[in-house]
């Protein structure tokens, strides 16, 4: 299960598309936003993907987890829009038939999606907004 | 290779698309063996503000990780866009 949704994340039904009699293990990741941020206060996030390319990268890293572990399934939920503090905005649930691969693959999934798929978050303050991108200071993006 | 005018749809992500103004346009190239390359240079001249993505900017055609180098056929879709951030672990 791969989707990219624009409503609050609904874990149960990927709980069920990972459970399966053959999982003895089923470990999830649920990432959430977080009020601080580089010594600031969060107000709110706002992700945005280039959704075709990140459905496609999405699926290859469930493909890729599926290759290297002895897995049962992986889902992968990521939602955009605006989000407020506590938001879940990515789910990831991973089922094997022993713990410890579950363990490792669910790290993997959520380690490589950080860099290979095309989503973005804007972090919202008090005093202003900045896009979290990928490269090192050179490029100073804060907004009027 | 496609010689004389293409024209391909443009499209822009996050602090790209802040920068152009768009999310989206139509670009025409009349230009012999138009690349990623050629369309981006011809964008920079008109949103200058483009210019300091050059070192970092990544290109996709038709929704698949794409080169400078890569040719353009007419009605291609060229996506712009800064790289993901990875965060911290």
């Amino acid at each position: 299960m791969i989707q990219i949704v624009d409503k609050p994340i609904e874990t149960d039904p990927i709980l069920r598309a990972v459970d399966s009699g053959e999982a003895g293990a089923i470990v999830t990741f649920s990432g959430t936003v977080r009020n601080n941020a580089r010594g600031k206060q969060v107000t709110y996030l706002f992700y945005e993907a280039y959704p075709e390319l990140a459905g496609t990268e999405l699926e290859k890293v469930r493909k890729e987890a599926l290759r290297r572990w002895p897995l049962v399934n992986v889902a992968i939920v990521h939602r955009i829009g605006r989000m407020e503090i506590g938001d879940c905005s990515v789910f990831i649930a991973v089922s094997s038939p022993h713990r410890e691969a579950a363990f490792e693959a669910c790290r993997f999934v959520i380690d490589t999606l950080k860099v290979t798929v095309p989503i973005w978050k804007k972090e919202f303050y008090e005093d202003g907004e900045v896009w979290i991108e990928g490269y090192c200071g050179e490029i100073s993006q804060t907004s009027p | 290779m496609y010689n004389g005018t293409v024209k391909v749809k443009v499209r822009f992500f996050a602090s790209l698309k802040d920068a152009v103004g768009t999310g989206e346009m139509d670009v025409n190239i009349a230009e012999d063996n138009a690349t990623a390359r050629t369309v981006f240079d011809r964008l920079q001249e008109q949103f200058p503000a483009l210019k300091r993505y050059e070192p970092i900017v990544l290109v996709a055609v038709n929704h698949e990780y794409a080169r400078w180098e890569t040719p353009l056929t007419p009605d291609a879709e060229v996506v712009f866009f800064p790289p993901v951030s990875g965060g911290l672990r």
